[in-house]
């Protein structure tokens, strides 16, 4: 189910020099959540921006009020353009539109028992796998999860503990080198990946980036033959599959046409790692 | 109160309508809209042929607009047909599908296969402004939008009149010296109604990657921005021609509605809206209700073209 509805501002606290922490109250969307699910949220009062900004969920964050738990959404948003400077200027209490939650979200019954788990994100491509790494720390504690974090530099680096506390592995990369691993994520990946001994159960990837990011990310799970799954950011209008503003070249399963157009925001915005057909 | 109004023979509960393009095929709003209020619901155009549409990007935002050129992708009459239209019949509103084509012989295909299977009215899209135009036989000039030139917008209604009993609503271009020449054309030829406007030709430039905001270089400007516009060229269309009008372009709420009618238009589209604002049509719809009530006016048709100089 499909909703669109006032959320109260709770926090809209700074995390880095351009990254802020949202955390919403509404009623029934929080319960409806997946890793992987985006809301669509609208500034209300104005119409400069006049459209919806898609936002990942971060994570759920359980509150205690009068003896009841409560579920509050947290996200984590960038200062972008026009939208993000108004959100961020936005106080506590303060509402904003929600509509949600939209997207497939993460598969994870496609797990096999046992299987280590790789994390893999490109800048804020961090956001959604917080909460796919709560969701799994959750539903099978014994899990094995590895998570490559990659950012342009070291004061920009966030959530790397949320995810730790998580009990993920974490390492990370650094395009500057000024934290961890000089080069991109993909690299840092393909070398840990060659470590892997030849009997262990191969690793499944969960990746969200930018698209050259996950590109690169794609061509180390091919090298290894690594099954996964990616989560794609993109400019959408309606969010909700109707405008088709926000498609990606993916491969024709009845190999009919050179590519099928997919729309990011209902057929994905996660998508197999094989499945998307890159641009140049 | 009396909120009924026609486009031709097709009667319309209330002047809403959902704008080609903005809706989908309704499926995608139906847990946030009661598609059976709507005043008539008009799909996303479909051609003869499947089309993949344009490269991406095809969205980018302005102040108080959007940028689009998606392209006209659809999957082509036969899967709009067999998969879309029949769950488009079962919602307890009318249904207008909107076709675009690149010759009278295709329009006229299409028109009388959606006839077959009981549809009531179509849209004739002549004017989307993201995709190749065919140079017909009608048209002075090189090839352009079809409604950007009087003789090519007369010859194809007029060719699809002559071969269907269907209600034809021809879609406007707005980027035109003057629309009301083509508006008397589209009656002339025998539309039953005239849709406008469509999207304005525009652009966007990224200033740091010195590239344009959309992979198709220009696209189609829609939003509140277009608005006054919009209402101008209904307007003047509403004047200079004796078939209903059905305004859109910009519509944010009731009182724009509102403002659409008094210019002329006997029913208004929502479409970029719909973007911003899933379940907006239905609040537009009460909020006519509530104008007409507060100005004593007991039927929605007293109100059209009402505004005075």
């Amino acid at each position: 189910m499909l909703y669109d509805l006032k959320a109260k501002i709770e926090k809209n606290q700074q995390l880095s020099a351009s990254v802020y922490y949202l955390e919403l109250s509404m009623p029934k969307i929080p319960a409806k959540l997946k890793p992987g699910h985006f809301v669509h949220i609208r500034l209300m009062h104005t119409n400069d921006p006049l459209l919806r900004r898609p936002l990942s969920v971060n994570r759920i964050v359980e509150r205690k009020l009068k003896n009841k738990i409560i579920r509050n959404i947290g996200i984590v948003y960038k200062i972008v353009g026009k939208g993000t400077n108004l959100l961020k200027e936005m106080a506590a209490g303060e509402q904003v539109d929600v509509l949600g939650p939209l997207g497939n979200g993460f598969e994870l019954a496609c797990l096999k028992p046992k299987q280590p788990i790789i994390l893999v994100s490109g800048g804020m491509g961090i956001a959604p796998l917080v909460f796919l790494a709560q969701t799994l720390s959750k539903a099978i504690p014994e899990k094995q999860i590895t998570a490559f974090l990659g950012m342009d530099t070291k004061k920009n680096l966030i959530l790397a503990d949320n995810l730790k506390k998580l009990g993920c592995a974490v390492h990370i990369s650094t395009d500057d080198g000024s934290q961890g691993f000089k080069g991109y994520v993909s690299e840092l990946l393909e070398k840990k990946l060659l470590k892997l001994k030849p009997n262990e159960l191969n690793p499944y990837i969960y990746a969200c980036g930018p698209k050259p990011m996950l590109k690169a990310v794609g061509m180390v799970a091919a090298k290894f033959n690594l099954s996964g799954q990616v989560s794609l950011d993109e400019m959408m209008g309606c969010g909700i599959g109707a405008c088709l503003g926000c498609v990606i070249k993916t491969v024709d399963l009845k190999k009919q046409q050179p590519f099928v157009y997919k729309r990011i925001c209902k057929d994905g915005p996660v998508f197999g790692i094989n499945e998307i057909l890159w641009e140049e | 109160m009396q909120t009924s109004v026609r486009l031709g023979k097709l009667k319309l509960k209330n002047p809403v309508t959902v704008a080609s393009g903005t809706f989908g095929y309704a499926q995608e709003f139906k847990e946030l809209v009661d598609l059976n209020a709507l005043g008539a619901i008009i799909t996303k155009t479909i051609t003869l042929n499947p089309r993949l549409g344009n490269p991406v990007p095809r969205l980018a935002e302005t102040s108080s607009g959007m940028l689009n050129a998606i392209g006209l992708q659809n999957e082509g009459l036969d899967n709009f047909i067999s998969i879309k239209l029949p769950l488009l019949q079962r919602i307890k509103t009318k249904i207008i599908v909107s076709v675009s084509a690149n010759s009278a012989e295709e329009f006229i295909h299409c028109v009388q296969a959606l006839e077959k299977v009981n549809v009531e009215a179509v849209e004739l899209n002549l004017s989307c402004p993201n995709i190749k135009y065919a140079k017909l036989k009608s048209s002075k000039g090189k090839a352009r939008i079809f409604a950007q030139d009087e003789n090519d917008t007369f010859s194809l209604i007029n060719a699809v009149a002559k071969k269907t009993n269907l209600v034809l609503i021809a879609k406007l271009s707005p980027n035109v010296t003057d629309i009301t020449g083509i508006a008397m054309a589209a009656e002339k030829a025998g539309a039953h109604a005239l849709s406008l406007v469509n999207t304005f030709s525009a652009m966007a430039i990224d200033i740091n990657t010195l590239k344009p905001r959309l992979a198709n270089v220009n696209g189609g400007l829609s939003g509140p921005a277009i608005k006054p516009i919009a209402v101008k060229m209904v307007y003047d269309v509403a004047q200079a021609v004796n078939i209903p009008v059905l305004g859109m372009g910009g519509i944010m709420n009731s009182d724009d509605a509102v403002e659409f009618i008094l210019a002329g238009a006997t029913a208004i589209g929502v479409g970029t809206a719909n973007f911003v604002q899933p379940n907006v049509s239905m609040e537009i719809i009460k909020g006519i209700e509530q104008y007409c009530k507060k100005n004593n006016i007991k039927d929605i048709n007293k109100l059209i073209g009402m505004f005075r100089v």
